[in-house]
C-alpha cells in the first residue's frame, strides 16, 4: 500500500533567487550560485505559489484548479516538483528565509 | 626600434583603440595576422585604450600590459598562449570599457543580414561548425565572441582568425597560410572561404549546440524563450557587471531572438540541418 505523501510545510524559495517570467514559464537567476534555471509551465506555477502557501496538498488543490486535473494526479506532481526544487536548491532552511516572491 | 616599428596591430573595436607590439618579427607576424580583420584600423596618432607588447622570454613570449584599472598584465606563454592570452586582455578591457554590451562566448555567420549565434560549452563544436557554415558560404562575424549591444540587440563582429583545436575531417581543408601554434591552429580572415561581415547586424537566430555523438542524426528543436534564456546565461561573460545581475539583458534578447537547441553529429549533416534552418527553412524544427 502507498504511503500518503507528507503534508509537511515545504521551506520558502532561498534568499538570493531573482526571477522573471516568461511566456509562463520561469528563470530563476541563483546568483549565489551562478546558475540560471528554467522551469517548466506547471513547476513554474507552483513555484509561484509557494509565496502564497507551502503546504503540499493546498498546492495540489491550487495546481488541480488552475490545470483542471486529478487531485492525485496534482498531489504526484507537486510531490515530484518540489523535489526537484530541493536537488536544485532552490528552497531555503524553513523558517530561515523569507524568501523573494516570484514575478 | 620605434613605436611602429614594433607595432604588430592598431585597430579600433567598439571604439576602444587597440595597440599590439611585439619584438620579434614571429610574435608580431602571429598577432597581425590574428587581429588583421578585428574592428576598424586605429590611425597612427590615434590613443590607443588597451596596449599590450610581447617581448621573447625563456623560448616563448612573455606578453606585458598595464591597463588603466585592475592588475598588470605580466604573462609568459608559448604562441598559442600569446595569442589566447592576448586575446583575453582584450576582451576583459573592451567588457569594462564598454558596459553597454553583453558579450557572448559564441560563434556568429551572417544570414539574411542577421547575426545567427552558435553557442556551445567550450569544446563544443561551434568552431568547427562555424568553419564548415563558411564553406556553404555564410558570412563571417566570429568564432568566439559575440558582443551585443543590449538596447538595440544589434551583433558586433569580433573577426579574429579562427581558431580550430584540431584538423578538420578531410573534404575541409585549412589553407596554406593558417598559423599552426601547437595546440591550436589558426585560419586567418582574409584566408576564409567566405566573406568578413564588417558591421553591426541585428542579432536573427540562436542556437545552442549539443554534441550527440559523431553518429548521431542531427536535430533542431525550437526552444521556449525561458528554455533559450537558461541556456543562453551561462555564454555571458561577466554578466553580473550588468543591471539586474545579467538577467535583464538576456531576457531583453530572447524575447527579440528565436533559438533552438541543435543536438550535432556528422558535421556535414549537422550543418545541411543548419543552413536549411538559416535560409529560411523552418520547417526543419521541431515545435
Amino acid at each position: 500500500m502507498e504511503t500518503p505523501a507528507s503534508d509537511e510545510e515545504v521551506p520558502p524559495p532561498r534568499e538570493g533567487l531573482v526571477s522573471r517570467w516568461l511566456d509562463g514559464e520561469l528563470v530563476l537567476l541563483d546568483r549565489p550560485q551562478g546558475k540560471l534555471h528554467h522551469l517548466n509551465a506547471t513547476a513554474s506555477f507552483v513555484f509561484s505559489e509557494l509565496a502564497e502557501t507551502r503546504r503540499p496538498r493546498e498546492l495540489a488543490e491550487r495546481l488541480m484548479a488552475a490545470c483542471a486535473i486529478e487531485l492525485e494526479v496534482a498531489e504526484r506532481d507537486v510531490q515530484a516538483i518540489l523535489q526537484q526544487f530541493r536537488e536544485l536548491d532552490l528552497l531555503g532552511p524553513a523558517g530561515v528565509s523569507k524568501g523573494t516572491p516570484a514575478g | 626600434m620605434s613605436a611602429s616599428a614594433t607595432e604588430a596591430a592598431a585597430f579600433s573595436f567598439l571604439g576602444c583603440g587597440v595597440r599590439v607590439h611585439g619584438d620579434d618579427p614571429h610574435a608580431r607576424s602571429a598577432l597581425a595576422r590574428n587581429f588583421a580583420s578585428v574592428g576598424s584600423p586605429l590611425g597612427d596618432g590615434a590613443r590607443a585604450d588597451i596596449e599590450m607588447t610581447a617581448r621573447t622570454a625563456d623560448g616563448g613570449w612573455r606578453l606585458s600590459a598595464e591597463p588603466a584599472a585592475g592588475a598588470p598584465l605580466d604573462v609568459t606563454c608559448d604562441l598559442a598562449g600569446l595569442l589566447f592570452t592576448a586575446e583575453k586582455h582584450l576582451i576583459l578591457e573592451v567588457q569594462r570599457l564598454r558596459p553597454s554590451h553583453l558579450f557572448l562566448h559564441a560563434a556568429a555567420v551572417e544570414a539574411a543580414g542577421t547575426a545567427c549565434l552558435l553557442v556551445a560549452a567550450s569544446g563544443g563544436g561551434k568552431s568547427i561548425l562555424c568553419w564548415r557554415l563558411l564553406q556553404e558560404g555564410f558570412p563571417y562575424l566570429s568564432d568566439e565572441l559575440v558582443p551585443v549591444e543590449t538596447g538595440s540587440r544589434l551583433a558586433h563582429p569580433y573577426a579574429h582568425a579562427l581558431c580550430l583545436k584540431a584538423e578538420p575531417p578531410s573534404g575541409l581543408p585549412l589553407p596554406a597560410g593558417t598559423m599552426r601554434a601547437g595546440r591550436t591552429l589558426h585560419v586567418p580572415a582574409d584566408l576564409l572561404p567566405a566573406p568578413v561581415v564588417r558591421r553591426s547586424v541585428p542579432l536573427g537566430k540562436i542556437l545552442f549546440l549539443e554534441f550527440a555523438g559523431s553518429g548521431a542524426v542531427p536535430a533542431l528543436e525550437r526552444l521556449s524563450r525561458a528554455a533559450a534564456a537558461a541556456r543562453l546565461y551561462p555564454a555571458a561573460l561577466n554578466p553580473l557587471a550588468h543591471p539586474g545581475d545579467g538577467l535583464d539583458a538576456v531576457v531583453a534578447v530572447v524575447e527579440a531572438v528565436p533559438a533552438w537547441r541543435v543536438r550535432t553529429g556528422d558535421l556535414d549533416a549537422t550543418a545541411r540541418e543548419v543552413a536549411a534552418l538559416l535560409r529560411g527553412d523552418d520547417s526543419r524544427s521541431a515545435a
